[in-house]
């Protein structure tokens, strides 16, 4: 097949010195906007846009994509260092590599995150390169009531993450579900929940929540009980151990399938998607007990499915022309300014060009991975700063990381409230995890849901006349039985 | 030290706005965007950022303001000081199918400047590339004898589709009620859903259907425009295919706080006119699947208003005006 | 706690007159599921005694959260730029025990620092108060 040549072709102009530039220029910026709470992939390429723009076309998509992986990636490094998530996708990172951090691990923590990311992306890619056109249209057929299924299926995880206390994680799931709803219905304009203000009418943002859940509530707990530093243990190595690596490879591929397949569906959130794979992992690992202690393979897990997803997310991208997360939709934009025309045409029209920037998200992958190995240990130190110097800052960007994704007071409000209720929770002991997932999965599971009674007027049989949809659902349906089963034997 | 500092800003700043006299603008611009970056309106406001910070040397930056189908965003932009830096990409949604629609828009209508409308974002209805109708009518007739069976997909329920989609079935005196309407949250879901046979028809803008027409997944089979659009030669407009009362449109323009000079409002229209002229520009315009259509201010409000007047009984028949 | 769940229940039931079938489904299942869930509560041990957590932790708490909800609220009446330094100084100089000089300093950079990332350079529309842009 013509691809490898092509793509060969791709590499030669990728490796310039001049496209190279713009890759790690992409790469470094697109990091440290990930590394800001809030500011994730979505308005860091929104923001960064206008630089691009007195750039000729290629180098600007190249730093364009740069900055996307860059900030897919860097909002892990918050997550594992300060609890704080740099955007949804990175909460279920803060699981565990937070607890790594704490034990003095953040060293491996950070530096599976890295490689992790590299390895899942760069399957991701291949993934790409070679199937993109069948792929997206298997995509296609994935309608409504086999999203549904879908949903039903991730909800499943809500249970395993319920901890000791089943109502409890019931309730903080349900809590999730409740906040979901509240603003004006995406669907019918009808206004839910909003208690007469205009405020509430534009709904609860996620990063809000997630900021006050994760960053504040630590913050407020890191105050209660004195810490010192976020590493309660002395600093460890700064890698893996060589057992815990190849540990880790087969969580990785894993990682990559979960990610990439479900990456390929628009509309399917990064975030939910690396709740899944986490709990994949979870439930394969022999010794599940490890998860949400320091278990390195919850962080390879969810790191290496995000990259993953983020890749694949560029097959609908590129072969459709559909983005299947907003920040792709910033990027089609850019990419359509600069003359992509997206769709299948675009492989046999302007071949060189999207070669080129495919063989440079590859060079993005590996230049990731090239700067963020060494400053593992940079980053490592920053878990020995004095807290009483890191929690003014973390609240700082906090506050700026509400207000960053709507430019709104109310949202940072609305991570303040989260942040008190954060607290509570953990003292009365309920899970803040399931409400996290519930918050993402119930937009999605409501949407499918009603789409697809609208496809059958209103008869609820297609759920299961359909095939897909029917064996997703049966399939959550079980897992849900299987771990409650479980549980109880426990 | 606070006070020495605070008297050096106080100088700075009225130094700043002694210079603001000479032409407008002399520092950066704001256009506020009611939704989420890469939708349509926010394409179009960067297009003509873009164009107007080349110009006029002054970064022009896109602040997006998403919430409550554009209600926060624009409650914002119209609260803010009428000095010309901070202004709004309105488009047909806020405008007048908002109005159509909402009796209880915490902003009025007509508490604006209206600026200029600068681009149509024409409706295209499209069914799945392999789907047997070839022509609009055939749809009707298919929607006619079994309505039941028929689905179409839109983008929210006061959106461009919503209208196109409906004014399309009234005219083809398909019963409504008995179609199964599915809703989506924007048009990449809608369209992309056609694309996979989930549902059969489809009224989106042009910009939203480009991509998968040109991919051969969806075809177009009319375009709601006076002539073929330029990057669509081969589907017929509305006219030709049998339907020519159809004139549901998406549109996008610029608009202020009330109270705007007329001399900034005229300032944008000189650059508004002048980039329709400018073959760069319009390519750009062409690339991201809008056509130019420029109105001045006073040209702008009255489209509005007759859109309302048109969406207004249309809203009422289809039950969506609350 | 159960008592609190309960309350939520019924104010989603109250709220199922919001308008028809399409959006009234979920707020309907899921008050059902909270009722539920507020009647299985009742079910639950005792709740343990709150971790054993002293007046003073509880108090050093209250008082960064009162701290950071005072910020927020004043960065409208200030400004970002006065506010947030006024925010750093004071956790600074309660939380750390660090001198005088290390302080301040800390404080002038970080918050000058955030200025000038987040206001200038990114362009947010971070509220002004009354010293201009």
């Amino acid at each position: 097949m013509d691809t490898v040549g092509l793509l060969l072709q791709g590499f030669a102009q990728a490796l310039t010195p001049q496209n190279l530039l713009f890759a790690l220029l992409g790469s470094v910026l697109g990091t440290l906007v990930g590394v800001l709470p809030g500011i994730g992939p979505t308005s860091g390429i929104a923001i960064l846009l206008p630089l691009t723009s007195f750039l000729p076309p290629t180098p600007a998509i190249i730093m364009l994509a740069a900055i996307y992986y860059g900030a897919m990636y860097g909002g892990s490094t918050t997550a594992i260092l300060v609890n704080v998530p740099g955007e949804v996708a990175s909460v279920v990172t803060t699981m565990d590599g937070y607890q790594m951090a704490r034990q003095g691990r953040a060293g491996p923590a950070l530096a599976i995150a890295a490689i992790s990311s590299f390895v899942a992306g760069t399957l991701g890619l291949v993934g790409l390169t070679f199937f993109a056109p069948p792929l997206a249209d298997l995509a296609l057929r994935i309608g409504p009531p086999e999203y549904f299924g879908l949903v039903v299926l991730a909800f499943s995880v809500v249970v395993s993450m319920s901890g000791p206390s089943l109502v409890k994680g019931l309730s903080a799931a349900a809590l999730g579900a409740l906040v979901a709803l509240v603003g004006l219905d995406p669907m019918s304009g009808v206004r839910r929940f909003t208690l007469g203000t205009t405020t509430l009418l534009g709904g609860v943002d996620f990063i809000a929540v997630i900021i006050g859940l994760f960053a504040i509530t630590e913050a407020l707990l890191g105050v209660e009980q004195r810490v010192g530093a976020v590493a309660l243990a002395r600093l460890g190595r700064l890698l893996p151990t060589r057992e815990e690596m190849s540990r880790c490879l087969a969580t990785m591929v894993r990682a990559t399938g979960v990610g990439f397949a479900l990456g390929l569906l628009p509309g399917c959130t990064p975030g939910a998607i690396s709740f899944i794979s986490y709990d994949v992992e979870r439930r394969w690992s022999r010794t599940p007990e490890r998860f949400g202690r320091g278990a390195i393979e919850g962080v390879a897990a969810p790191e290496g499915a995000n990259n993953a997803t983020t890749s694949a997310g560029f097959v609908p991208l590129f072969a459709l022309g559909l983005p299947a997360t907003p920040a792709l939709a910033v990027l089609l934009s850019g990419l359509m300014i600069y003359g992509l025309q997206p769709g299948p045409l675009l492989f046999e029209k302007q071949a060189a060009f999207v070669w080129t920037v495919i063989a440079s998200m590859y060079v993005g992958n590996v230049m990731l991975l090239v700067l963020n190995l060494p400053l593992v240990g940079l980053w490592a130190q920053l878990c020995r700063v004095p807290y009483a110097m890191m929690a003014p800052l973390i609240l700082l960007f906090s506050v700026l990381g509400a207000f960053s994704v709507r430019n709104s007071l109310t949202d940072v409000g609305m991570a303040l409230v989260f942040g008190a209720l954060g607290y509570g929770m953990v003292k009365l002991g309920y899970p803040t995890a399931p409400l996290v997932l519930a918050l993402i999965l119930t937009p999605m599971l409501e949407q499918a849901l009603r789409q697809s009674l609208g496809m059958s007027h209103g008869d609820p049989l297609i759920l299961v006349t359909r095939p897909g949809a029917a064996v997703l659902i049966a399939a959550g349906l079980t897992l849900t039985a299987w771990t409650l089963i479980a549980r109880h034997r426990r | 030290m606070w006070r020495v500092l605070f008297a050096l800003l106080l100088l700075g700043s009225t130094a700043a706005s002694a210079a603001a006299q000479p032409a407008y603008p002399t520092r950066p611009i704001e256009i506020i965007v009611a939704y989420a970056p890469g939708g349509g309106a926010d394409v179009a406001a960067r297009l003509v950022a873009a164009h107007a910070a080349k110009t006029w040397g002054q970064p022009v930056n896109v602040v997006n303001l998403p919430g409550a189908s554009g209600i926060t965003g624009t409650l914002r932009a119209l609260g803010a000081r009428p000095d010309g830096y901070t202004l709004l990409l309105e488009p047909h949604a806020t405008a007048s199918m908002l109005f159509a629609v909402e009796s209880d828009v915490p902003f009025k209508m007509d508490g604006k400047t209206p600026i200029a409308l600068i681009t149509f974002d024409p409706v295209v209805y499209t069914v799945k590339a392999d789907a047997p109708w070839k022509t609009l009518r055939d749809v009707a007739e298919a929607a006619r004898a079994n309505p039941k069976t028929f689905r179409y997909g839109i983008a929210g329920v006061s959106g461009v589709a919503a209208f196109s989609v409906s004014q399309f079935l009234f005219a083809a005196g398909v019963p409504i009620a008995e179609t199964n309407r599915v809703v989506f949250t924007g048009g990449a879901p809608a369209v992309t859903a056609l694309a996979g046979g989930h549902v059969d028809f489809a009224g989106q803008q042009w910009s939203e259907s480009g991509a998968l027409i040109q991919g051969g997944k969806i075809r177009g089979l009319a375009v709601v425009h006076p002539t073929r659009l330029p990057g669509l030669p081969d589907i017929p407009t509305a006219k030709e295919a049998g339907f020519p009362d159809l004139d549901v449109v998406g549109w996008q323009g610029l608009s202020g706080p009330k109270g705007l000079s007329p001399a900034v409002v005229a300032r944008w229209n000189a650059l508004i006119q002048e980039a329709a002229k400018d073959p760069a520009f319009q390519e750009q315009a062409a690339r991201v699947n809008k056509v130019l259509a420029y109105r001045g201010p006073e040209d702008f409000w009255k489209f509005q208003e007759e859109e309302l007047k048109k969406y207004l009984p249309l809203a009422t028949k289809m039950g969506i005006r609350k | 706690m159960l008592a609190a769940l309960g309350v939520f229940a019924l104010v989603e039931a109250a709220r199922l007159r919001d308008g028809w079938q399409g959006a009234r489904l979920m707020p309907a299942v899921v008050g059902m599921v909270l009722v539920a869930l507020g009647i299985a509560h009742l079910g639950l041990p005792a709740a343990p005694a709150a971790a054993a957590v002293g007046m003073e932790a509880r108090r050093r708490v209250l008082a960064m959260f009162s701290t950071l909800a005072l910020y927020v609220a004043a960065l409208p009446v200030l400004g970002f730029l006065p506010a947030t330094a006024l925010f750093i100084l004071i956790l600074l100089a309660w939380l750390g025990e660090f001198s005088w000089p290390v302080t301040l300093g800390t404080t002038l950079v970080v918050a000058v620092a955030s200025h000038v990332l987040f206001q200038r350079w990114l362009g947010m529309p971070l509220p002004s108060g009354p010293f201009g842009r």
